[in-house]
Order: structure tokens, then C-alpha cells, then sequence
């Protein structure tokens, strides 16, 4: 009861300690911000990912007017005509009024609801772009979405796969020590010297072709999530070789504690400072990797759209200067990244017992 | 200090000697201009793609040695003129061939010499074919020479006359005459020695590589750049009568990227690039200022094609037969085909710098392109027809199924270091899933490609390109149905079907003929057999463009030739 009131006290200081970290809290709002859009992509998108206007390829974005020859107006675009290759000219006499919660194509709502309301969208035949449109005339915001999908999530599945590992690894050697100790860290260190990259190139080569991309990158992230425990569990095993002979620790043994309960309960919670801002650092490696894999032709392959995937399609001199907003997928990513690491760095000093927690 | 002067003397008397002999050499069978009056000197700077890796063109395997070499270092006896892409002489002065197809006799230009001063005979065209035909040489010259895999006899009748001898009537054998010249002063004791093949790799000194070309190499920097220098004994004169080249020196850097090469010649740096047409407005914004000129040189000879696997040993088929039966149904490829949005391709994959391609014939090829084939221009109802004769049919969703109610899935792949094709490979996908197909479109690496295209056979289609030329019998190891790229189902015993029996028996025949108008007739056949069956579907072809600088004169800009194939000719305005 003492022990549990002590805990929420001290859980408190931290948190209120975090809060006043200015820019660790705001980074943590855009970043759940990003993760909201990504669950929602489907609602907020205007169009699915995949939906090609074929006479729309390059389409800068679009302008949203706010005012008409009469003053203030509801907001309108015009539509454009091609005049040359990827050129477009507005129609200053056709404008489409810009509408929200309108019905377009289908999709399913957290994989189980079916619907076709999406957040906006305009009436007529001209679609909008509000952060133009790809080679292949597809709207770059609703792809971005999508994208951030893979690009965010996927990172969270291999920092779980990685750290459920690292922690009974580490605990298993760090706690019983002698033969077992001397086994795993062996195995650590084997896993670790597996060249990543190359791993990498015979995987892409060995997996089938007719499995979809997703998946194909999702199973060449989890093998790599595999290999990335190795450096997490050598320390883990020092931190529960420092804590093991704690007087707390040798109670509970001498009380009769299971060793699993031990581990469990008394040793690993003592880490998940370590394993929490690791987590947070982590995550960003990631999301570069993707970027980097699909840079390659290793990640996402297309139609299927992701962060890393859609800025590898602007490696040119003459995309980067006459199509600027193919670029935009490389500043989520610079956002991402940076506000983890900010979120990171917050968390660590909240964290950190050496912190004194006056309020 | 004596031995020193003995020793001058001794040097003297050798260039006295060489300058002597090649006075005495009197070039009888000039060539002339009929280009404009150039002047003299100055540097012409352009790029390479790669390193050449030998400089023994003969054994030369790839484009990067042969870039250097071909034309410009070494000459055959017959070129194709880059405009006409017609066979013309070169180091023979004229050609006659006997009526019953079998005996072709070359007179050479006399007093024609090598860069060194010797003089170029019939001595050094007897000993090029004696390396050919010798087993121990690994040249990719051999084998096309070779007819009924019988080497045609070839020898001298005098100084200036050689005559070739064929088993039988081969017309695309005038193509092989364009095999380059190697001299036999320099290489003749080497190759009696067995060391032919070791002979002039890329640490030679370049004074030692002798050519008959417009340029002779000076210097080359592996990784940097190959100087090449004018040729002062060359054969061909300007309209005065002067020798050409105009050009002094000629610079090629080694640039491996398409951005660098972009970047070197908007610095000014180089004097002609190549322009992708992605960078096509680019460029063109900033012709003016910077004073260069696009040219666009039309369809160039590159051809990128989608293929079906019509293969019956193809492994995966114990798993999924109906896929080749699917294939097997013409009405299925035809529906195929009505998919194929070329507008489209050209405008997103090409950025409007393309043109459609329909025949097997690569669409420059001014000769031999049949014009009139059927096409199948980008219409979704009539590839639903076509689906629909051949009894497939949709469910409510849109998704397309076969008579035995078997979802229609395929794969598609192409090779992942072209973005130009991949971007063709997606927007095919993206149609044919308009059709209600699930297609599985991916890029995967070349060499696997290409060994599945080879040896594996066990992929459903491929997106490849090959590049043609002008002789349709280059494509002898394609089409013909015992071809080991006949890509659909290569290296058949018996053709597995009656057109492709045809298709031998084309092949046959316009290979025996030798008047072009006969010859034109087996393959315009041929063409008409490929577009109405379909084994292949023809994509779009990208233009050629090319960007160059005003100050360059002469120019007479083809897809087939480039800008410097007629270098001898060209100058260099201040």
C-alpha cells in the first residue's frame, strides 16, 4: 500500500517534471497528431491511395480561394486545364466549391467499418491537390497519409519485437549468470556480426514475389528486428548484474520468490528507463531505414505508398527544381524524426534519478 | 658526349627514315566533304559513360570500350551512314557482289595508312579475318560471320582486292564487312607469339594503339578522362582538299551519372549531352541564354516490350496450368494489348518525349519498318470484348475471373535499375487492375531477370527492353522459334505453333535474298505475324534528344548516328 502511494508520487514528479520540458511536450503533440492522421488516413485522405488522374501528372497545388469578385466567399478552387507537359492553366469561369464530409470511394474504417465519408473534397470533375500531384497524377497529401501508415507503425513493431527480446535475454543472462551468461552473450555477439546489409540483399532476392510489398517489407523488418536485440541485451545484463545483489532483490529470494517473479517483478523494472528512451531513439533509426530501403528498391514498392518509397521517385535535378513538393515526404520524415529524438531527450531527463524532482 | 651524338644521329636518321616512307605513300582514293568549308583546330569535350576495359577491340565485350574505339581509333571496310543508316564504304573504296549472292569482291582505297605511317593493304584485312576466325580469340565477330556454322573463305587477290566466299547466299553477311581493321605490322608477331588476347589492354602506351581513324589516343586517366588527338595521315579531305578531322584534340570525361553529365554540360563544360526527356523543359528554358540548341532526333533504337511466358516446361505451371492456358488465348492477349495506354506512358514515363511503338522493328530502322501493322490503340471496352470472347467474366465488384472461376492473377516484372520502366510497368498495372485483374508488378534485379528469361522460366511477364539495329537478321537469335532469346519460349525443337514456323521460314528466306526490295517483303511479313499474334507487347520508344552547343558546326543529328558520327567533319566556331 506505502509502496504503491510512494510510486504514483514518484510517477507524478516525473510527469510534472516532463511537463515543464516545453519542447519535449510539444514534440510529443505533434507526434500524436502524426499518429491520429495516420489511423484516420482513410477518413481524411479525399482520395485512396492508389487513384491515378492520368491527366493530372504534376499538378502543383491546388489554391484554395477564400474570396470571390463579391468579397468573402466559401472556399472554391478553379478548375485547370493542361496546356503543355505538365503544365496547367486555371479557368478563371469554372469554379468547384470545396465541401466537407462528402461521399467518395470506399474504404473500411480501422479494417472493420465500411464507409465512404471522407473529411472534404470538392464537387465536379476536378480533383484537388493540396500538396500537388505525383508523376503518375495521384494526390500527394491523401499518399502522405497512407504513407505515414508504414512509415510510423511499422517502426513500433520492430522496437516491441526488439525489446521483448533484449529484456528476457538480458534478465535470463544478467540474473542466473555462469554457463547460461557465457551462452547467450555468445549468441549476442554472433547475431550482432551478421552484416545487416548484405542480410538484407539476399532477403529481398529470396522472398516470393506474389506477397504484397507491405507485407514482403513488414517480414524484412521484423527479420531486422530480430537481429537488433543483440546490442539492447548486452546491456540490459549489465544493469541487471549491477541490480541483482540489491538487498531488495536478495529479500525477495530469501522469502522464496520464484526466479521468474524475481526477474519479472524486481530486476527488469529497474531498466525500463534504459529501455523506454531506447525505444524513443529507436524509432527514428527506423523510419530512416524505411526511407533508405525503399530509396534502394528494397522497402515499399509501388502503387503501395510510403514516406521513404514517394521521395526516392524525386531523384532528379529537374523534378527537384520544377516539381518542389516532391519533396515533401523528406520533411515529414526531417519532422518525425527530429521531435522523437526531442521527445526522447525530454523523457530521459524526466526520467533520470538524478533529476531532483522540486516542484 | 660522342655516344650521345652517335646516338641523335642514329634517332635522326629514323625519323628521316619513317617521314621518307611516308612520303612515298600517296593516298589515290581520297574521300571528300560535302559539308561546309570548317576551320581548323580547337578541343572537343563530351562524356563517357564508363570505363573502357580494353583498348583491344576485337575481344572488346562492352559498350564502354567500344564507345572509344569503334570508328573513331579503328574503321571497317564498310560503314552505315548515320543518316541514311545505309552501308557505305569506308576503308574499301567499293563493293560488287556475284549473282548468285555467294561471291562479294572489295577494292580498298589505296595509300590509305595506319596513324603510324605504314601503309593500310590487303594484308591487314586478310590478317583481321585470320583473328576472327581463330578459336583461340573470344570476339563476339566470329559467330555472326559464321553461316551453316561454316567461316565464309576469304583472301587476297592483290594489293587492293580481297574477295569473300560464302557456303550459300547471306545478304546480312555485307553487315559483318563493318568489323573493324587492326593492323598487322603492330599485332602480327603478338598473335603468332599466342598473345593476342593480353595485346592492348588500358595500361598500353597509347602511342603504341595505331589505327586507321579520324583520332589516334593520347592519354587516358582510368576513372578521369581519354585524350584523343587528330589523326594527320587521315583519308578523308575537306571540300579544299585538306586533311581532316578539324578538330585538334578531343576530350571525353568519364562521367557514370546522367545528373553529372547534366551538370558538366550546363557548366559548359562539355559540348553535347544526351537529354532525358524528364529534363527536356528544363533544358529547353535554357537553350537561348546559354546558348546551345535542343534537337530532337526522333525515336531512338531502343525497344522495351512486354512478354508473355507461352513456355510449356515452365516449372510453376504444375502449380497453376490455367495460366498458360490464359496465355495461350490470343483473345486474352489482344485484351492485353488494348490496355496498353502508350499516350499515357509517354507523357508520365517519357515526359512527353516518346512516340509508340508497334512493330518488332526498332521505329527508326528507315529500311526495314513495316508501317502498316495492326495496332491496338488504349480502348477499355474493347479489351473487355476481348475478355469476354474468350469466356471470362466479372463478379460484382469488378473482379475478373475465367470460365472455371479462377481469380485472373499474375505477375509482372522488370528490372529495377530503370525508373523509365518501372514507371511503364506501374502504369500498365494500373490499368489492367482497371480490368479487374490482381497483378503483382514488381522490379526485382537485372542479372535475376534475366536469368529467369533465361534458364528459370517460371515467371508469368516481363517488361525488358532490347536494342535493335538496322539488319533484321541481328535479330536471328530472338525471333526464329530455336532462338536462345526467343523470349516466350526460347530454343524450341520443333515450332510450337504455325505461326512462329512461319517466322523460321521468314528468316530463312530474307536471310538468302539479297535485293532489298525481296528482303523487305519476308519482314514486313514477319512484323504483320508478331503484331497480330502477340507473343510481345511493343511499349513507347523515348526519343532522342540531343543538347548542343551553337559553336558546334557540321552537325547532322540522328538517333541512329548521334552527334559524332560524322566527327570528321564537324568544327568548332570561336
Amino acid at each position: 500500500m506505502q509502496n504503491s502511494i510512494l510510486k504514483n508520487e514518484l510517477l507524478i514528479k516525473r510527469i510534472k517534471s516532463f511537463r515543464r520540458n516545453k519542447i519535449a511536450v510539444t514534440a510529443g503533440i505533434i507526434l500524436i497528431i502524426l499518429y491520429l492522421l495516420a489511423i484516420f488516413a482513410p477518413f481524411v485522405a479525399p482520395y485512396s491511395s492508389n487513384q491515378n488522374f492520368k491527366q493530372y501528372f504534376f499538378h502543383p497545388p491546388t489554391k484554395i480561394h477564400f474570396s470571390d469578385e463579391n468579397g468573402l466567399s466559401w472556399p472554391y478552387i478553379y478548375q485547370t486545364k493542361s496546356i503543355g507537359w505538365a503544365e496547367y492553366k486555371s479557368n478563371q469561369q469554372r469554379k468547384q466549391p470545396l465541401k466537407f464530409l462528402v461521399t467518395g470511394s470506399e474504404y473500411k474504417f480501422l479494417g472493420i467499418f465500411k464507409s465512404n465519408l471522407h473529411l472534404f473534397g470538392v464537387q465536379g470533375n476536378m480533383p484537388i491537390f493540396l500538396l500537388g500531384s505525383d508523376n503518375y497524377g495521384r494526390d500527394i497529401f491523401s499518399r502522405l497519409l497512407f504513407g505515414s501508415r508504414v512509415s510510423l507503425f511499422i517502426a513500433f513493431v520492430a522496437i516491441l519485437i526488439s525489446t521483448t527480446i533484449a529484456l528476457l535475454m538480458g534478465g535470463i543472462a544478467g540474473y542466473y549468470g555462469g554457463l547460461v551468461d557465457n551462452i547467450i552473450m555468445r549468441l549476442a555477439e554472433i547475431v550482432m556480426s551478421i552484416p545487416s546489409f548484405y542480410l538484407l540483399l539476399a532477403l529481398a532476392a529470396v522472398l516470393p514475389l506474389d506477397i504484397s510489398s507491405a507485407f514482403r517489407f513488414f517480414l524484412i523488418v521484423t527479420i531486422l528486428a530480430f537481429q537488433g536485440w543483440a546490442g539492447m541485451a548486452r546491456v540490459i545484463r549489465g544493469m541487471v548484474l549491477a541490480v541483482k545483489n540489491e538487498d531488495y532483490v536478495l529479500a525477495a529470494r530469501a522469502i522464496g520468490a520464484a526466479d521468474k517473479k524475481i526477474i519479472i517483478k524486481h530486476i527488469l523494472p529497474s531498466t525500463s528507463t534504459f529501455v523506454i528512451i531506447r525505444a524513443t531513439v529507436a524509432i527514428p533509426s527506423y523510419i530512416i531505414m524505411e526511407s533508405g530501403l525503399s530509396f534502394l528498391g528494397l522497402g515499399i514498392q509501388e502503387p503501395a505508398a510510403s514516406w521513404g518509397n514517394m521521395l526516392s521517385s524525386a531523384q532528379n535535378i529537374t523534378k527537384i527544381t520544377d516539381f518542389p513538393w516532391l519533396l515533401i515526404p523528406g520533411f515529414l520524415i526531417f519532422i518525425t524524426v527530429l521531435n522523437y529524438n526531442l521527445l526522447g531527450d525530454g523523457l530521459r531527463d524526466a526520467l533520470d534519478p538524478k533529476n531532483t524532482y522540486s516542484v | 658526349m660522342k655516344k650521345r651524338i652517335f646516338i641523335y644521329l642514329i634517332l635522326f636518321m629514323l625519323i628521316f627514315a619513317t617521314l621518307a616512307a611516308a612520303q612515298n605513300i600517296s593516298l589515290q582514293d581520297p574521300w571528300y566533304s560535302k559539308k561546309e568549308q570548317g576551320k581548323y583546330g580547337g578541343t572537343l569535350i563530351s562524356t563517357l559513360t564508363g570505363d573502357p576495359k580494353t583498348f583491344n577491340i576485337l575481344i572488346a565485350k562492352e559498350t564502354s570500350s567500344t564507345d572509344v574505339l569503334a570508328g573513331y581509333i579503328f574503321e571497317g571496310l564498310l560503314t552505315r551512314n548515320g543518316v541514311t543508316t545505309e552501308l557505305e564504304p569506308e576503308l574499301a573504296k567499293e563493293w560488287s557482289i556475284s549473282e548468285d549472292g555467294k561471291v562479294y569482291t572489295l577494292k580498298l582505297r589505296r595509300g590509305v595508312q595506319w596513324s603510324d605511317g605504314v601503309e593500310f593493304t590487303a594484308d591487314d584485312v586478310i590478317f583481321t579475318f585470320d583473328l576472327i576466325s581463330d578459336q583461340q580469340i573470344p570476339t563476339s565477330s566470329r559467330d555472326v560471320m559464321l553461316i551453316d556454322a561454316e567461316f565464309p573463305e576469304y583472301k587476297k587477290l592483290d594489293k587492293y582486292t580481297v574477295q569473300f566466299k560464302l557456303a550459300k547466299s547471306f545478304a546480312p553477311f555485307l553487315n559483318n564487312l563493318t568489323a573493324p581493321i587492326l593492323p598487322k605490322h603492330k599485332l602480327y608477331s603478338i598473335w603468332q607469339a599466342g598473345d593476342f588476347n593480353k595485346v592492348w589492354g588500358i595500361n598500353t602506351e597509347p602511342a603504341e594503339i595505331v589505327g586507321t581513324g579520324p583520332f589516334k589516343l593520347k592519354e587516358y586517366k582510368p576513372g578521369e578522362r581519354i585524350i584523343m588527338v587528330k589523326n594527320n595521315l587521315y583519308w578523308r579531305k575537306d571540300p579544299a582538299g585538306k586533311t581532316l578531322p578539324y578538330l585538334e584534340n578531343w576530350v571525353r570525361i568519364i562521367a557514370d551519372n546522367q545528373e553529372t553529365k547534366s551538370l558538366l554540360f550546363e557548366k559548359g563544360q562539355t559540348h553535347f549531352l544526351a537529354v532525358r526527356g524528364i529534363d527536356y523543359k528544363r533544358f529547353a528554358s535554357k537553350a537561348d541564354q546559354n546558348d546551345f540548341t535542343l534537337v530532337n532526333a526522333g525515336p531512338n533504337f531502343g525497344t522495351d516490350f512486354l512478354i508473355f511466358n507461352l513456355n510449356p516446361r515452365n516449372p510453376k505451371l504444375k502449380e497453376q496450368p490455367w495460366k498458360l492456358e490464359w496465355f495461350n488465348n490470343i483473345h486474352f492477349r489482344k485484351a492485353i494489348a488494348y490496355a496498353f495506354d502508350k499516350q499515357t506512358m509517354i507523357s508520365q514515363a517519357m515526359a512527353g518525349q516518346g512516340t509508340p511503338q508497334w512493330s518488332p522493328v526498332s521505329s527508326p530502322n528507315k529500311v526495314y519498318l513495316n508501317q502498316d501493322v495492326k495496332k491496338y490503340p488504349f480502348n477499355l471496352e474493347k479489351a473487355r470484348q476481348e475478355l469476354k470472347a474468350a469466356k471470362f467474366y466479372w463478379d460484382d465488384s469488378g473482379k475478373l475471373y475465367d470460365q472455371n472461376d479462377r481469380r485472373v492473377e499474375f505477375n509482372i516484372l522488370t528490372y529495377a535499375e530503370n525508373n523509365t520502366i518501372i514507371s511503364l510497368m506501374n502504369i500498365i498495372a494500373s490499368d489492367l487492375r482497371n480490368l479487374g485483374m490482381k497483378i503483382n508488378a514488381s522490379p526485382i534485379e537485372f542479372n535475376k531477370l534475366v536469368s529467369k528469361l533465361d534458364n528459370e522460366w517460371d515467371f508469368d511477364t516481363i517488361i525488358i527492353g532490347l536494342t535493335g539495329g538496322v539488319e533484321p537478321h541481328s535479330g536471328s537469335n530472338v525471333w526464329p522459334s530455336n532462338g536462345h532469346l526467343h523470349m516466350w519460349n526460347p530454343r524450341q525443337k520443333n515450332p510450337a505453333t504455325e505461326w512462329e514456323a512461319r517466322i523460321d521460314e521468314l528468316f530463312r528466306l530474307g536471310a538468302a535474298a539479297t535485293s532489298i526490295k525481296q528482303r523487305q517483303k519476308y519482314y514486313d511479313e514477319f512484323q504483320e505475324i508478331i503484331a497480330e499474334k502477340l507473343p510481345v507487347i511493343y511499349t513507347v520508344v523515348p526519343n532522342s534528344i540531343y543538347a548542343v552547343r551553337n559553336n558546334l558546326k557540321n552537325t547532322d543529328i540522328t538517333a541512329y548516328g548521334g552527334v559524332i558520327w560524322n566527327i570528321y567533319e564537324l568544327y568548332l566556331e570561336d
